[in-house]
């Protein structure tokens, strides 16, 4: 079972765990903290040398087809772990230790760096409670404690792509005019032709490498700050869920393009100097382009209500939480119902007081 | 614009045809020079000098040409609320200009603050300017030269000459011809002095004698047209009787068959005071005339004296709608006696009743203005409990100061051209627009009148 990792404490030997709070590894046995580094080396003299592999992020890597259901032995109980494919890091359901499956990080699939947690848990209710406030539409009593299912804190497996995008665009663009002509009044239309040749370079555009998760929910949570990534190091995901990337750097390509054509578009068209512009050809090719893969911290939590299923995404590192409400039919109906007898009875007072 | 003037000057000239002549009824501006000067300056821009040789050159060409040329120059407060036009008309009726029976002349009216100006003829003069070739070279020789030299005395000059010279060169087509001498000879122009047409028998004898009286006991509706029931009449005397009361100031519902010769204004006023209406020292009150006269309907309401204060503009126009839907469909009893509801409720409010179409207007727009803002604020609303959306942009990822362009062409295609024509400042609402006035009576009473044609 040498691709299980158990992170024990090197005082007590107790299950370790990352602590956002003080960016520390702790103890809750004996209450011990040690940092990244020394538990890193202690766990080496443990293990006899081994070591994560650590490297960039070579693209061409052979993906493993890891379809079946896999079982690792606990290091701390002995007990048989059944877990999915691409689960990197989790939990032994019988001793509660927090286990790395150090298989599904190393080598070819070690991460280039990771981005730790900031956010404790204990920070959460404060930050889901400043989501919802102030949303008038929402049920009463939404996320009342019985209602919020288990908050579990998961490190998502992203790309970055470092891109350059660089050829020509042209435009259409149009400028009015309007100018008095002895008895009427002249509106003119001039119509330009706009070339733009130039580049422009992105850095880190993240794109969720994790086919079960919601793309658009992922997608939601940026922006995190990459200045404080920080080379991948196992111990940053102990304590926590973890899934290795199952979809590789060249089927999401496209998503990181598409949004940065989106972009480079807008910026050229601001160069217009005149009224309206619309892109008539786009011919900004993706020069230079490299990638990282990077593990991203995520609260995602769940609640019920009224039958239905609703999934929330905190940025693990900024708090910026994302997710669909759901809307009170009866707070719908109070508002608009408010507003209007608000507003037409405004409307109406003064226009029967000025006439 | 100048077909628009035409079709205003057909009416302004039959007025003309009927009215009594100006002169001999005493019925003058107050600004207008009692020598009837040809030339007038109200606001002074014209040196003493250049007025008088100006208006010497506008006299001295009266007789040869046996035509009126006449020039004002205003600023826009000695018209305020009124139309340029209705002004140029009022100033050339009212102060005895033109020349012989049928009144032949021409009005230049400048409004010199904003630069706007009327030209109108009158008598023989609706034909000669009526032509369009005509009214471009006149009015054309008068803004070029003014343009040209910046001098309002050079362009009045020019203005004269020209205008003297379409007079005399004035060539009628057949048709012109034929239309002027079927004028002539169906609107036979009376002698001049009140004395030429049948009087009613309320006008006094002598109006030079004639001084204000007060005639409390008078009957306040006097139905000479016939055209209400008695039960309507007996309401309105009511009504009247219930006002004068209240407010103090009287109120009179006049209807006649003809106005005698007379404009429908100056008739309800000669009514109004030769009667020995009004309240007070100052007579107040209100009169309202319907004139049923064939080719001359109409209704003008007068007023003198302190309940002039309520009668403004906009009050007017609107007392003059109400009052015209209902005459215009016929319902003449019900039609006074809502307007004399009217005046009820102006004199106690200071404004006048909303109509129902009004208040269901009001009700309307709050309804959608409501509806759409309530809308709004609730599509606002459930947009924030939604915060799950795809990212289509990478603007936090561009690397700032990477943006670099090597070349850079903005290339002229072509243009699209669409032309409006300017709204034109001197138009007016239709032919049911109200005239507004202030004028003298025959008897020298000052009154105010609104009125329009049904």
């Amino acid at each position: 079972m040498d691709n299980v990792n158990a992170y024990k404490c090197p005082q007590c030997g107790a299950p370790l765990a990352f602590d956002p709070a003080s960016q520390q590894v702790k103890c809750a046995h004996c209450g011990g903290e040690f940092s990244v580094e020394a538990v890193q080396a202690f766990h080496r003299a443990e293990s006899d040398g081994q070591a994560f592999d650590w490297g960039e992020y070579k693209q061409g890597l052979s993906q493993e087809t890891l379809d079946n259901t896999v079982v690792y032995r606990c290091q701390s109980c002995g007990a048989e772990i059944e877990t999915d494919a691409n689960t990197a890091a989790t939990k032994c359901p019988y001793c509660d230790n927090n286990v790395v499956l150090t298989d599904r990080v190393k080598g070819g699939l070690k991460p280039n760096a990771v981005i730790p947690f900031k956010i404790t848990p204990k920070e959460l209710p404060g930050v889901i409670e400043k989501f919802y406030k102030g949303k008038k539409l929402l049920p009463k009593g939404f996320f009342s404690a019985n209602k919020i299912g288990k908050v579990q804190g998961v490190y998502i497996p992203f790309w970055l792509f470092d891109c350059k995008l660089d050829g020509t665009m042209m435009l259409d663009a149009e400028n009015f005019l309007t100018y008095d002509e002895g008895d009427y009044i002249v509106h003119e239309t001039q119509h330009y032709l706009l070339e733009r040749d130039g580049s422009m370079a992105f850095a880190h555009v993240p794109v969720d490498a994790s086919v079960k998760m919601d793309n658009d929910l992922m997608d939601s949570v940026e922006p995190y700050d990459f200045s404080e990534l920080v080379p991948f190091d196992g111990a940053y995901l102990s304590g926590y869920l973890a899934d290795r990337f199952d979809s590789g750097p060249d089927d999401e390509l496209p998503r990181a393009e598409d949004r940065m054509q989106t972009s480079a578009e807008t910026v050229v068209k601001n160069t217009s100097p005149f009224g309206t512009v619309s892109m008539r050809s786009n011919n900004m090719d993706i020069r230079g382009a490299s990638v990282k893969y990077a593990m991203l911290p995520v609260y995602l939590l769940n609640c019920e209500y009224g039958g239905k299923k609703y999934r929330y995404a905190v940025n693990g590192q900024t708090g910026k939480v994302v997710g669909e409400l759901p809307v009170s039919g009866s707070k719908s109906f109070a508002w608009f119902a408010g507003v209007f007898l608000a507003v037409a009875g405004l409307i109406t007072a003064l226009g029967l007081l000025l006439t | 614009m100048k077909k628009r003037f035409l079709a205003i000057l057909l009416t302004v000239l039959l007025a003309a045809a009927l009215a009594v002549p100006a002169a001999a009824a005493g019925w003058t501006s107050d600004q207008w020079d009692t020598s009837l000067r040809r030339v007038n300056d109200f606001i002074d821009v014209l040196t003493d000098e250049e007025a008088d040789a100006l208006n010497e050159k506008a006299c001295d060409a009266i007789d040869p040409h046996e035509f009126d040329f006449v020039v004002v120059l205003c600023s826009a407060d000695d018209y305020e609320g009124d139309e340029l036009l209705d002004y140029a008309t009022t100033l050339y009726e009212n102060n005895g200009l033109g020349y012989g029976d049928t009144k032949d002349g021409v009005i230049l009216l400048v409004d010199m603050d904003n630069y706007e100006y009327v030209l109108t003829g009158f008598g023989r003069g609706y034909y000669v300017f009526g032509d369009d070739a005509v009214f471009d070279k006149v009015s054309g020789d008068f803004v070029d030269t003014f343009n040209e030299n910046g001098s309002i005395a050079e362009a009045i000059d020019a203005f004269l000459d020209s205008a003297a010279e379409a007079v005399e060169g004035f060539d009628p087509d057949e048709a012109t011809r034929e239309q002027m001498e079927n004028w002539l000879e169906a609107e036979p122009f009376p002698e001049a002095g009140p004395e030429s047409v049948q009087l009613p028998g309320w006008y006094p004898e002598d109006v030079s004698t004639f001084s204000d009286f007060h005639n409390s006991g008078a009957a306040r509706v006097v139905d000479g047209a016939d055209i209400f029931s008695a039960a309507d009449e007996a309401a309105m005397a009511e009504k009247i009787e219930t006002i004068r009361e209240k407010y103090d100031t009287d109120l009179v519902v006049y209807t006649d068959v003809s106005s005698y010769g007379m404009p429908r204004n100056l008739c309800a006023a000669d009514f109004y005071q030769f009667n020995g209406y009004g309240l007070g020292s100052d007579y107040s009150g209100t009169c309202l005339f319907i004139c049923m006269e064939a080719g001359n309907r109409g209704f003008e309401t007068v007023w003198r004296g302190a309940c002039s204060r309520y009668y403004t503009n906009d009050i007017t126009d609107k007392l003059d709608d109400r009052l015209y839907d209902r005459l215009s469909e016929g319902e003449y009893g019900k039609g006074v006696l809502e307007y004399l509801d009217n005046i009820d409720f102006l004199y106690a409010k200071g404004k006048l009743p909303r109509t129902r179409g009004t208040t269901v207007l009001i009700v309307g727009a709050a309804v959608l203005l409501g509806l759409i803002t309530s809308g709004i604020n609730l599509g606002v609303m459930k947009s924030k409990m939604k915060t799950v959306r795809e990212a289509t942009e990478a603007h936090d990822y561009l690397v700032p100061g990477s943006f670099k362009l090597r070349r850079q062409n903005d290339y002229y295609l072509y243009s699209t051209v669409t032309r409006t024509q300017k709204p034109k400042n001197d138009e007016r609402s239709g032919g049911g627009g109200s005239s507004h006035s202030s004028f003298s009576s025959s008897g020298g009473g000052s009154f105010g009148s609104s009125g329009r044609s049904f």
